[in-house]
């Protein structure tokens, strides 16, 4: 291939001729390294904290809207649980008020399907302690009796004497039929 | 090693570098180091200590603004030579502002060393004021030492034309380099 420059030499050649290499041009590349590779870990640190900044500001935001979801229900939330605790359902005495009168318990018996003997038990007794109607107790025994069990037939030593005679007569009565009589 | 694969090769060093890896950053730095030294100390007329800094700014340079480096558009090494020759410009602009501003002493004698030195001034100078496709061409043929040929194959221009677009480099840097006497 034809290159003039290559066969004629020119006196710029000497001013254009690359200068050599120093001899410690290693050393020089390891001296100017670590500048540039300061500047890489400073940015790699400031990457870092940008991150865990960001991190720990989104838990800050995560926390305090988890808080102000949690303020305006913590107040109804124990109501419904105290009431529970506090009023224990007996689940084998009828509820009625306390205050409820002989006539209320026994049209509340006669509605009832369940514990209706003790139900007419309870205003029977209520006739007998607070209006003295024996009559009327005597009415509400014998429907207790007639919606009873055969247990309930039996005397007991918590039975007033009302109570006690009736079921005292219908055993008799029982004996009396049974024996033929 | 294939066009495709350097630009893949630089795009994943680029990318580790960006993501803080310091030995991607080390393999770019090692391999381009010794070419980017050569390429300033014949732009500085082997000027040893403004080499140096502008080597070392160079690579402060290159770290802090990696990531506008597109390895499909050019190689790490080409990318470096850019910011190396701003720097060059920027600072040969500096010197004429400042030698403008002080008196020459033209009737002093002057040590040899000093006139080396101001030899190799002036060629930094007059290397620096060339166009940048003057510049390129005379860097091919006395920095990287290729043949018209081998230049010519590289740009896809013919032998003549390179051989012509040399003639032209050469003959403007004479003419600047006159001008400096």
């Amino acid at each position: 291939m034809h290159d003039i420059f290559s066969r004629e030499p020119d006196p710029l050649d000497d001013l254009l001729a690359p200068p050599p290499l120093p001899s410690g041009v290693g050393a020089l590349r390891q001296q100017m390294y670590g500048p540039t590779s300061r500047v890489l870990r400073r940015r790699r640190w400031a990457r870092q904290f940008a991150y865990a900044a960001a991190l720990a500001a989104s838990f800050a935001l995560g926390l305090l809207v988890m808080r102000a979801n949690m303020r305006p229900m913590a107040a109804p939330l124990p109501e419904p649980v105290a009431k529970q605790h506090e009023e224990p359902r007996p689940p084998d005495k009828p509820s009625m008020p306390a205050d409820a009168s002989a006539l209320a318990r026994e049209w509340k018996a006669f509605d009832s399907i369940d514990q209706r003997g003790e139900r007419y038990r309870q205003a029977g007794d209520r006739y007998m302690e607070e209006e003295s109607d024996l009559q009327s107790a005597l009415r509400c025994y014998s429907s207790a009796l007639d919606s009873g069990t055969e247990r309930d037939q039996a005397i007991s030593s918590d039975d007033n004497w009302l109570l006690m005679a009736i079921k005292d007569a219908r055993q008799k009565e029982k004996e009396h039929a049974k024996n033929g009589g | 090693m294939q066009p495709g694969d350097r630009v893949e090769r630089e795009q994943g060093l680029r990318r580790a570098v960006l993501a803080g890896e310091e030995c991607a950053w080390r393999t770019l730095y090692d391999e381009a180091f010794t070419g980017l030294y050569a390429y300033v100390l014949w732009r500085c007329a082997g000027l040893r200590d403004r080499a140096d800094d502008v080597v070392q700014e160079t690579w402060l340079t290159a770290v802090r603004r990696l990531r506008s480096f597109d390895p499909s558009t050019g190689s790490f090494a080409v990318w470096l030579r850019g910011i190396a020759a701003n720097l060059l410009r920027n600072y040969f602009r500096r010197e004429n502002r400042r030698a403008r501003r002080t008196q020459p002493l033209a009737s002093e004698p002057l040590a040899s060393a000093a006139e080396t030195r101001e030899d190799a001034e002036r060629i930094a100078e007059a290397l620096g004021a060339l166009p940048e496709h003057y510049e390129a061409v005379l860097r091919a043929k006395y920095l990287e030492g290729q043949s018209v040929a081998a230049i010519a194959t590289e740009r896809d221009e013919s032998p003549k034309a390179i051989e012509s677009l040399l003639t032209r480099a050469r003959q403007a840097f004479r003419d600047v380099y006159r001008q400096s006497e």
